[in-house]
């Protein structure tokens, strides 16, 4: 199965057909709950061969014209930027001048996630995962007594 | 006989003062999904006056209002410096004319839309812009898919 079968990627399609910038098309997928879902569901390994497959080829639909970003914006939603860098080696078989620019943006803009757990004092038992997408940091609340 | 058209090529494109702005020309057919996108917006923001023009990926918004259509421009560096050598004024909203041009920056100040204002409502304003690769359309200045909160007016005087 593949990621566009897997993963709405409506938005992200729109996105694509109405960026006259490349920073907008990166705005707007790390807006996408579907690639911040994408994210958490894949590895980075996994991430990173969605990645390289869809660049073997020039895109033939705007669907698969989105992959590339989409897999882009999931590595740099990775806790590690390890396999971000990797993907500096990647090198689309057709010209693509937005990819080059948002993978370098993507790299430099990089920020380790981190996590952070705290418990307060409550009659609540209620867990919730909170994740700011723009500045990539999760933080785990846990409400309990 | 005139040189034949590569699928992406730049043109030359200059400012007054003869500073190059980077461009692409991609004169390729828009790619399958690309159609069903522009009506798709079509049928979202029913209230704009969408234009009987095709997609296309040979001009973006800001090549329309800075380029006559003629390529894509999209580096926000670039756009800067065709304000300043062109001599474009910054205009305040509330002395808007038709004719004026509008910037729409994104939080991070990137340029991410751009238009030409083309009338003025007791409401707001309409503008003509192009979206993206695909069609163009006279719209409410909100009414589309870019952030309209941070805006920016200018008139070329002269």
């Amino acid at each position: 199965m593949s990621i566009s079968d897997e993963f709405n990627l409506s938005n992200a399609q729109a996105a694509l057909a109405a960026a006259n910038t490349p920073l907008y098309l990166i705005r707007k997928l790390k807006e996408d709950q579907a690639i911040f879902v994408m994210a958490r569901s894949l590895s980075a390994p996994e991430l990173l061969f969605e990645l390289e497959k869809s660049v073997r080829e020039k895109p033939k639909t705007l669907l698969a014209a989105v992959v590339p970003f989409v897999c882009l914006v999931a590595l740099f939603m990775q806790p590690s930027p390890e396999f971000l860098l990797r993907a500096t080696k990647v090198k689309p078989s057709y010209q693509d001048d937005w990819f080059e620019t948002i993978r370098q943006i993507l790299v430099e803009t990089y920020q380790a996630s981190s996590e952070q757990r705290i418990v307060l004092p409550s009659a609540l038992t209620t867990e919730q995962t909170v994740n700011s997408a723009t500045l990539n940091q999760q933080s785990t609340i846990l409400l309990g007594g | 006989m005139p040189p034949a058209l590569v699928i992406q090529s730049s043109i030359c494109v200059e400012t007054r003062r003869r500073t190059a702005i980077k461009n692409v020309l991609d004169v390729e057919a828009p790619i399958p999904g690309v159609l069903q996108q522009s009506e798709l917006f079509r049928r979202k923001y029913i209230a704009a006056k969408h234009r009987p023009t095709e997609p296309s990926k040979a001009y973006n918004c800001h090549g329309l209002t800075f380029a006559s259509r003629r390529t894509t421009i999209y580096d926000s560096a670039d756009l800067r410096k065709i304000l300043v050598d062109d001599g474009y004024a910054s205009v305040e909203r509330t002395e808007l004319s038709p004719g004026d041009i509008v910037l729409y920056i994104g939080a991070d100040g990137d340029i991410e839309h751009s238009g030409i204002v083309i009338e003025i409502l007791q409401i707001g304003f309409r503008v003509l812009s192009k979206w993206g690769v695909c069609h163009e359309v006279v719209h409410m200045y909100s009414d589309c898919p870019y952030n309209a909160t941070n805006l920016e007016f200018y008139r070329m005087l002269r």
